[in-house]
């Protein structure tokens, strides 16, 4: 018996070349590019200005939810693909139990909603 | 002279398609040739896949991907009423001079990249910054593994098809490798070291993060429309959308309306498209690079490292087009005439022929999608920081998630489709009066989801704000 | 040997490799990395357990999702390059117990582990259908449909939990 593995091998095949292609293409700007190092050069670009400080900085903690709130709701998405390919098979029952996964989920996007944690403006 | 244009330009689609022909053909005849050389040898089957890789990924995809680079300044100099690129010239005999629409432009492109000096700033991370461009691109470019481009036929003795792998998991290989590009614009952002690259680096990923959410919610109703999250094989999504929910044979010609995921799940595609369009960061959601205010994530990169992440965007507006045309334009089906097409006598003694027409077939929908990408990059003024976030929690998240119920419980109703593709074709009729219909009244009532075109840039900074605050 | 068993190997061993990286590398950022690559050689490893869909899920929710939570988190309190030298505190000898008691209970896990492989895996049919995304919908929406319902719960939680840890802020 063939294993149950070889339709993989193309996926291998495609991550390797990916990562082969995306590490050698800019090897090649370091190998045929000029090189020349000065000081002000080698600063970080600050549209012309001295530079000031460094950039290792903290930064809005509304980043931070998003970041949160993104890793609640792909996790939701991730529960809805098997129950997707299985959805007729489950019925009108399946669409009950997603229905209610989902509602759950919902009452948390319009507390946040309604806590502020999606406004951007001010 | 105009009509010497005119057959310019009809020779130029002629030689396009003919060669994008002849390179499907080749697809075919290379796989069957790699299939049946590694069953021999090896025992091993997926030799398919492996030629499908060089010639689809690297032969179409990235060929495609680096036209684009000319064809989108080509296409913005017509829309800015500008000539566009036409200095490099090919200087031998009757080509002296002429600009040949610019496509030297590419070559002129490619060596600038090359030669430039590779810089990175003394006080980067020198392995983050460098990894950076890597992650950038890599997942972009084999995300195309899944797409089919051509039917499953028999070729040199072999079943082989037009995809690279058709893995059991389909698209959440797709959502899975999408995600890890987040990496590659937040790791340059901060390796940079620069407060512009880290501005545009936490923008670029907090973007695409939040985007990805409805990404993966908008395709859920076309996954329980058929079953399954395959695109390709017999039955995945793009040979599915094949089969004809109404269907009359008018002499001999089979026409009907099939079972595109376009018609099935309008609200599905325009969620889609939206949501992946943030994720490829071009205007009208390019706010994490600015050239006039943030520069961007990859301000410090130069050189090919630079170029790495233009091309990922290229790739992935190829992609893109490759996705949407498998899952709700019908893969590389006609909406109509398949069935006679494929019952022609000639075409059942060589399958290939009409393959490889179906594959073109293919290829004339991705490049339609990518014009209509281009046209949209240059056509929405840019959306503000806060707009992009509420658009994507506020408008698509929800609107996915309806979307997905009504179409469960449309499905449960009638198995058979037909009623989702009613209510498709009612939802697309309305979206249609909103869009088309003239509105009257104040000009900057509508100033979120339809890219506020009365204002121009400045304007919309003050009109935008309150008309938002109204709408929620 | 065959090429599972070398790609087992090659698997193994950059997922060690690259676990040592997380402990090992001085910038917070790059042990983030590191670990996204430890969870993408997992995914790895998942598929030759013929656990396809877990592979799928591992690297959408853990390399493409949570790491990217880990990386803002590090972003944010703006770690230096060189980070707190290692030194002896109650909660560190607590965390190498800790570590070591999972370690024993791995170990233990491993040992009790059937010796011959199950009678099923002759039966191709059977093989063909183990692990996809169909089987583990159907096991979950059936037979493990309460746990199912508390995830929701749980979600939920988290989402109030970011809310009032963010929330002066916001």
């Amino acid at each position: 018996m063939e294993s149950p593995l070889v339709p993989y091998l193309p996926i291998l095949a495609v991550l390797l070349l990916a990562g082969l292609m995306a590490m050698a293409i800019p090897a090649l700007t370091t190998r045929l590019g000029p090189r020349s190092v000065n000081p002000i050069k080698s600063e970080s670009f600050e549209c012309g200005n001295p530079t000031l400080g460094t950039a290792r900085q903290r930064f809005a903690v509304k980043f931070y939810v998003v970041a949160l709130l993104f890793i609640v709701f792909d996790v939701e998405a991730v529960f809805l693909y098997p129950w997707a390919v299985n959805f007729r098979a489950l019925g009108w029952f399946g669409y009950g139990t997603m229905l209610m996964f989902a509602s759950t989920l919902v009452m948390g996007l319009v507390y946040i909603w309604k806590k502020g944690a999606l406004e951007w403006e001010s | 002279m105009k009509m010497k244009k005119w057959i310019e330009v009809s020779l130029a689609i002629g030689f396009i398609i003919g060669a994008l022909y002849g390179l499907m053909a080749a697809a075919y005849g290379l796989s069957g040739l790699l299939e049946g050389l590694l069953k021999d040898k090896f025992g091993v089957s997926g030799g398919a896949g492996f030629a499908n890789l060089l010639v689809l990924m690297l032969g179409c995809v990235m060929v495609i991907a680096t036209a684009l680079t000319l064809a989108e300044r080509k296409w913005s100099a017509m829309m800015q009423d500008r000539i566009g690129p036409n200095r490099a010239t090919i200087d031998i005999g009757p080509l002296k001079g002429r600009a040949l629409g610019g496509v030297p432009h590419i070559v002129t492109d490619v060596l600038k990249l090359l030669t430039k000096e590779d810089f990175q700033p003394a006080t980067a991370s020198k392995f983050l910054f460098n990894l950076g461009p890597i992650l950038a691109f890599a997942p972009v470019f084999a995300l195309f593994a899944i797409v089919p481009v051509g039917p499953t036929l028999e070729v040199a003795g072999q079943k082989v098809g037009l995809y690279v792998a058709n893995p059991d998991f389909g698209l959440l290989y797709m959502l899975g490798i999408a995600s890890l590009a987040v990496y590659g614009t937040s790791l340059a952002g901060w390796a940079s070291n620069n407060k512009f690259a880290l501005l545009g680096g936490v923008r670029a990923s907090s973007q695409m993060i939040s985007y990805e959410v409805a990404l993966g919610l908008s395709l859920v109703g076309m996954m329980i429309a058929f079953g399954t999250v395959q695109l390709a094989g017999p039955t995945g999504m793009s040979e599915m959308q094949g089969h004809y929910l109404w269907k009359a044979t008018v002499g001999g010609l089979d026409v009907g309306i099939p079972a595109w995921g376009f018609l099935l799940q309008p609200v599905g595609f325009i969620l889609f498209f939206a949501a992946a369009f943030a994720e490829t960061k071009r205007a009208p959601f390019d706010v994490p690079e600015g050239e006039s205010e943030i520069i961007g994530y990859f301000v410090e990169y130069s050189g090919m490292k630079f170029g790495l992440f233009m091309i990922a965007e290229f790739v992935e507006v190829v992609v893109l087009s490759g996705v949407l045309t498998a899952i709700f334009f019908g893969g590389w089906t006609l909406p109509f005439g398949n069935e006679a097409l494929a019952s022609v006598g000639f075409f059942q003694d060589h399958p290939w022929v009409l393959g490889a027409l179906f594959a073109t077939i293919f290829w004339v929908k991705v490049i339609l999608l990518c014009y209509l990408q281009l046209a949209i990059r240059w056509t929405f003024p840019r959306f503000r920081y806060d707009q992009i976030q509420t658009l994507g929690w506020k408008i698509l998240l929800p609107m996915g998630l309806v979307n997905l119920f009504v179409t469960g419980a449309l499905i449960l109703w009638d198995p058979t489709l037909r009623s989702l593709a009613i209510a498709g074709g009612l939802e697309i009729a309305l979206i249609a009066a909103v869009t088309l219909v003239p509105r009257g009244g104040a000009k900057d009532e509508h100033a979120e989801d339809h890219g506020h075109g009365g204002h121009g840039a400045h304007g919309a900074t003050d009109a935008a704000a309150p008309a938002l605050a109204a709408h929620h | 040997m065959s090429a599972e068993l070398v790609l087992f190997w090659v698997f193994a061993a950059a997922i060690v490799a690259s676990a040592g990286g997380v402990i090992i590398a001085r910038n917070a950022i790059a042990s983030a990395m590191s670990l996204v690559a430890c969870f993408f050689f997992l995914a790895g490893i998942y598929v030759l357990l013929w656990a396809h869909t877990i592979a799928a899920l591992q690297v959408l929710v853990y390399a493409g999702a949570i790491m990217v939570l880990f990386l803002f988190v590090i972003m944010l309190l703006s770690l230096t390059e060189s980070g707190p030298v290692a030194q002896l505190s109650p909660s560190r000898i607590l965390g190498a117990v800790g570590t070591a008691g999972l370690l024993a209970a791995l170990v233990g896990a491993l040992l009790r582990l059937p010796k011959t492989l199950p009678t099923w895996v002759s039966d191709t049919a059977q093989v063909q259908r183990f692990g996809t995304i169909k089987e583990v919908g159907q096991v979950m929406y059936t037979q493990w449909l309460f746990p199912f319902e508390a995830v929701s719960l749980l979600l939920l939680v988290a989402i109030v939990g970011a809310v009032v840890v963010a929330k002066p802020r916001i």
